[in-house]
């Protein structure tokens, strides 16, 4: 069985990223709508959000963002959590590390080449690592109280 | 001394003691069978010691496995973060200007009529935006006035020269060109190889052309402009004359003689990234990739509103029909 924790804290980070990742989706597509972030010096939200970095093989950043809190939603639940499935196990792991890694190749751009960061994806990265942290601790302790 | 033979002590009648029975044969079975089950049960208890070992070793594996590569990440990001901070890369603080190339500028300024055509609008459209309240000509000496306002730093304003300078060569020619190159930090689209416009001569019978380039690729003062062209960039270079979604006192700015004005980049500045000076000029010339296309599309745009501003003078250029073609496309007031 799961620890209680891991079941309440994965699906409340899967819904906060949900949350940023839409706001940045929104952001993009509509010109109106003008993300609250300060521009002092490294940090500049537009810089980053309207570079052509933030398109990846014509698919906006944001919205890969957005596509990816929902695709690993499912296996976040307490429900899926509880599941002894071995898929369900590995395709949760398997998000986290893919999830992760897009988030350092992301930290390397604004740092390296766009010389500028963007507070709300910084607050996806963050989500995305404390889910990463969570499911694989989740993970462990799950496997280690079940019988060998 | 001999010593009394010893007697043994009498039972007293009543105290509990008896004699010993004799002891039963020993059946060897039982033994080897009871040695048995001590020596399995020691090797069930070795059993259990080693698994639950194995259980623990197993665990704390996969402990390090799971804080490791936790502990990895953050070291990563933590690692990018130093990079960053304490090895920032030294800026190019160099001016970015040199000799221009006189084979590169020719190319530029002679990109062949018959490219030119066979681009036509380069599959963009430029914003012309029309000059806010319907104003009279700008002229200098008579002559219908182009004023061109950008920085060296500037990314877009690079992006720009290209296809005005093409496309202002056909109507006169520059003096005093200088290849420059912008920005290699604080923008998004970096060390754009391109021109310098700043005090050059631009000498045409048809029109007169104001260059200023405001600030050197360092962000420092380098042209000055008049109070009146200054008046003239505040009024045009924003709304109403630009649309509400676009930031006025954008640079690059163009007031074609106050009938247009262009704002910004008219094309990708992207696609110039990475190539240098005659690698451009070799694309304009040949007119067939995206750089290319959009290189001579906007020039042949351009060339078409400055057609219009002159009365489609000289005939030579403005009668071409790719031009008279994207005159009547061009905003009317």
């Amino acid at each position: 069985m799961s620890p209680r924790w891991v079941r309440v804290a994965a699906p409340l980070l899967c819904l906060a990223g949900i949350g940023v990742a839409a706001y940045l989706t929104i952001a993009h597509y509509n010109a109106k709508v003008i993300l609250a972030c300060p521009e002092t010096g490294l940090v500049n939200c537009a810089k980053v959000t309207e570079s052509p970095q933030s398109v990846i093989l014509g698919v906006p950043v944001a919205l890969l963002g957005l596509l990816f809190f929902v695709a690993i939603a499912p296996l976040h639940l307490p429900a899926a959590w509880r599941s002894k499935s071995a898929l369900v196990r590995r395709a949760r792991v398997v998000g986290a590390v893919g999830g992760i890694l897009m988030v350092l190749y992301l930290v390397y751009t604004e740092l390296f080449t766009l010389d500028a960061l963007c507070l709300w994806c910084t607050a996806v990265h963050g989500i995305t690592f404390l889910l990463f942290a969570v499911t694989l601790v989740g993970t462990m302790q799950t496997a280690e109280t079940q019988p060998t | 001394m001999p010593q009394p033979p010893r007697k043994s002590p009498q039972r007293k009648p009543g105290s509990g003691q008896h004699r010993k029975p004799a002891a039963a044969p020993i059946d060897p079975e039982k033994v080897a069978a009871a040695k048995a089950a001590k020596r399995a049960e020691a090797e069930a208890a070795a059993a259990r010691k080693a698994a639950e070992a194995e259980r623990l070793a197993r665990r704390k594996r996969q402990r390090v496995l799971v804080y490791g590569a936790i502990g990895l990440v953050v070291l990563v990001i933590a690692g990018l973060i130093v990079v960053k901070v304490t090895h920032k890369a030294a800026a190019d603080t160099s001016s970015g200007l040199q000799a221009a190339d006189p084979a590169v500028l020719g190319q530029v300024t002679g990109i062949p009529v018959s490219v030119l055509d066979k681009v036509g609008d380069g599959g963009i459209a430029p914003s012309f935006n029309l000059a806010s309240g319907n104003p009279p000509l700008l002229t200098k000496d008579g002559l219908p006035r182009v004023v061109y306002v950008g920085g060296l730093f500037c990314p877009y304003c690079a992006t720009e020269r290209w296809p005005m300078i093409a496309a202002l060569s056909r109507f006169g020619s520059f003096a005093g060109v200088q290849f420059a190159r912008s920005a290699t930090s604080g923008e998004t689209v970096q060390n754009i190889h391109t021109f310098s416009l700043s005090g050059v001569t631009y000498t045409s019978t048809y029109l007169s052309f104001t260059p200023f380039e405001t600030t050197d690729r360092n962000h420092k003062t380098l042209d000055s402009m008049s109070v009146t062209d200054t008046t003239l960039v505040n009024t045009y270079d924003n709304q109403p004359t630009l649309p509400s979604s676009q930031t006025s006192g954008t640079i690059p700015f163009v007031d074609l003689a106050n009938r247009w004005v262009l704002s910004g980049a008219s094309y990708d500045a992207n696609l110039l990234k990475g190539k240098d000076w005659a690698q451009i000029a070799s694309a304009a010339t040949a007119g067939t990739d995206a750089l290319g296309k959009q290189l001579d599309g906007t020039a042949n745009w351009i060339t078409a509103s400055l057609c219009s501003l002159t009365g489609n003078k000289p005939a030579s250029v403005c009668s071409d029909p790719t031009i008279t073609r994207l005159e009547a496309r061009l905003p009317v007031q």
